[in-house]
């Protein structure tokens, strides 16, 4: 226990150390962790809500389209960061590994802790811009950080999945970005779910992220508890994950810095 | 090779025993998604023996050095015994912690500063914080880096990165310390502060070490004892001079005479070196070393005795085939084993070119006589260019003596008188 956070302490620090370098070198620094955001958020309105003029069913609200998509693609931004960046990072570390006895996990929860604190920053841009756009802070707000964390851990199951993986068949590497762009469409992050037809609604059942932006919404935007269903179908989902990133690394881990 | 109980001998800091690592070795990568198959027990790949059944310890204090050639298995060792690679079968027992210091220099992150990366690599290595930040001053001081510390890694020189990475690794503390390939740090000054450093952990603070390198000459200094790796298994391991020497042997032609060269005539102030009891001779058919002589300037006392300003080695080879590029080194060891001069041809910028067959080549190297009295041996050898098998070697082959009184201690004798003023 205490050996894993240690270990958990480390890729911490490499987070920090990585978004700290990453904002030195700029001019603005820090501040494009709130720039990028912002104008992500300004595209959005200006496609969606101006030109194409894309409103919800049952939410008039000019902005209303804008709010429902930051909530879902924020998070899911941070989950798609953080597979498609475990996927390789062993191989990428593989110069400190090669010299240090550093445990293979620091880099998986590197990628997720780095993807939180951007994750944090846009998160929070995002609730300040709905907050000027006139929705009303919730209490069910306090359960934003869980939600989160639970999509950032569903990151981090399947990265170490794909990255393990990788280092015995590179093949991972080119079919993870398919499959992320196959489970963003399956999801309903883009799109809300009413307007998919009945039959095909299974799809997004499919995706272990729809419960989680499903009950995001539900606590930023419309001020309700999550769910029953969500929630149990995320923690069947994390069992799932949890089992599966578990049996791969303890079938894969044995070889894995032979072949790095 | 001894495999003691680990619990009742407290001097014993590391112990390896029934060591082996097998690498799967896979034809092409189809045969690696064949062989994830879980309905097929075939198996798609074959098994690379790197360690075969590896056994030793070392002690507090004492120092192992490893010999071998590239491939035998001398890095594999050192990442499972620094844990950064899995044993597949075996164990190895450790008092303390152990640092590596592998490959010097790839563990930094080039976009922190020096300082940043002091921490940083503390954090990989999972040091104590309070404690790293004790010892900073000390490893910028020992570093030399001056302002440079504060600077990204990648402004540095590719000397610059090796001195941080060694200064940090230099003021860790550790029970064991294992380097590979390292000695050789930036500067002389720096490495004779390496060096320094290396020492001082050996024989005051009493901590373990395992030294791979290629110099033969820092691995009699430093070692106790070596292991030679020979294709993954232990082919000997024992008193450090000894393996060196056998080591060696098996690198260069394998016919060995017995009968010294041929003396010839001597004059007066010319030594005609014999054989000396702790000759080691390698020869072959390619060329032989027929004639080694020390010659001195001034007249010498007696036989065997030299005294002289200037000494000039001289020595002559025969090629008996057809060499391109050889080379010809000679090395001159005090009765302590010290290197006092180790040189050869291509170090000196001579260059031979094709020596045909038939021909003779004869070297003179004029050495100042600075030396204290006492014996010396000398090695002679010849090589090529391209490679470090030696054609032939005579190792401290020859002896001479060096006469008259001393009035220094060590290596060189001073012969003016200090000067000396009290104010």
């Amino acid at each position: 226990m205490n050996n894993t956070y240690r270990i958990a302490l480390l890729a911490w620090q490499r987070a920090l150390s990585e978004f700290r370098s990453q904002h030195m070198v700029s001019v603005l620094g820090v501040f494009w962790s709130i720039l990028t955001p912002l104008f992500l958020i300004a595209i959005f309105s200006i496609v969606f809500s101006q030109i194409m003029g894309q409103r919800l069913p049952h939410n008039q609200g000019k902005l209303s389209y804008t709010f429902f998509l930051c909530a879902g693609f924020f998070p899911w931004l941070a989950f798609y960061e953080i597979v498609s960046n475990s996927c390789q990072t062993l191989q990428r570390n593989a110069g400190y590994m090669r010299k240090m006895p550093v445990s293979e996990l620091t880099f998986f929860l590197q990628s997720a802790f780095s993807a939180l604190i951007v994750l944090t920053f846009s998160f929070g841009v995002f609730l300040v811009i709905a907050i000027l756009g006139g929705i009303q802070p919730a209490m069910t707000w306090v359960y934003i950080p869980l939600v989160c964390l639970v999509m950032i851990y569903f990151g981090l199951a399947l990265g170490i999945i794909v990255g393990l993986i990788n280092v015995y068949i590179r093949d991972a590497v080119m079919m993870v970005p398919i499959a992320l762009q196959l489970t963003m469409w399956m999801t309903p992050i883009i799109y809300p779910i009413s307007v998919i037809p009945e039959q095909f609604r299974f799809v997004s059942a499919m995706s272990p992220l729809t419960p989680i932006v499903n009950m995001l919404r539900d606590v930023t935007l419309y001020a309700s508890s999550p769910s029953l269903s969500d929630i149990t179908s995320t923690m069947i989902w994390m069992f799932v994950l949890t089992y599966l990133a578990g049996l791969t690394w303890k079938k894969l881990i044995v070889h894995v810095r032979d072949y790095l | 090779m001894s495999s003691l109980p680990f619990n009742e001998d407290a001097e014993t800091n590391l112990e390896i025993s029934r060591l082996s690592k097998v690498f799967r070795v896979y034809d092409s990568s189809r045969d690696r998604l064949k062989q994830i198959n879980p309905f097929s027990n075939k198996t798609y790949y074959h098994d690379f023996k790197v360690l075969d059944d590896i056994n030793f310890s070392v002690k507090r204090g004492e120092c192992l050095g490893i010999v071998g050639k590239n491939g035998s298995g001398k890095s594999t060792l050192l990442k499972i015994i620094s844990n950064t690679l899995r044993a597949t079968e075996g164990q190895v027992k450790m008092k303390g912690r152990c640092f590596a210091l592998l490959e010097l220099g790839t563990g930094l992150n080039e976009d922190l500063t020096g300082i940043q990366n002091i921490t940083h690599m503390a954090n990989m290595l999972d040091l104590d914080r309070e404690w790293v930040e004790s010892r900073k001053d000390d490893i910028i001081e020992f570093s030399g880096l001056g302002d440079f510390i504060h600077r990204p890694v990648r402004t540095y020189s590719s000397g610059m990165t090796l001195r941080l990475s060694f200064s940090l690794f230099a003021s860790l503390d550790p029970d064991i310390l294992i380097i590979d390939e390292a000695l050789a740090v930036g500067d002389t000054s720096f490495q004779l502060k390496c060096m320094r450093r290396i020492e001082e952990m050996i024989y005051v603070h009493k901590k373990s070490i395992i030294l791979v390198t290629h110099d033969m000459n820092a691995l009699e200094k430093f070692s106790d004892r070596v292991l030679w790796l020979d294709e993954g298994k232990v082919r000997t391991i024992g008193d450090a001079s000894d393996v060196i020497t056998e080591y060696i042997m098996q690198n260069s032609t394998k016919k060995k005479i017995e009968e010294p060269s041929p003396p010839l005539q001597q004059r007066s102030n010319i030594e005609q070196l014999q054989l000396s009891e702790t000759a080691v001779i390698y020869s072959s058919d390619i060329a032989e070393i027929t004639n080694v002589r020390v010659e001195s300037v001034k007249e010498q006392q007696s036989k065997n005795d030299l005294a002289g300003h200037v000494l000039d080695l001289c020595v002559e080879v025969n090629f008996n085939k057809l060499v391109v590029d050889p080379v010809i080194g000679l090395r001159l060891i005090n009765k302590d084993g010290d290197v006092l001069v180790s040189s050869n041809t291509i170090m000196e910028n001579i260059k031979l070119d094709t020596i045909k067959a038939g021909s003779c080549v004869k070297l003179r190297w004029p050495i100042p006589n600075n030396l204290v009295s006492g014996d010396y041996f000398v090695t002679c050898g010849v090589t090529r260019e391209e490679s470090t098998d030696f054609i032939t070697r005579h190792i401290d082959a020859y002896k001479f003596t060096i006469s008259g009184q001393s009035n220094s201690a060590g290596l060189l004798n001073l012969r003016e008188k200090p000067t000396v003023v009290v104010i």
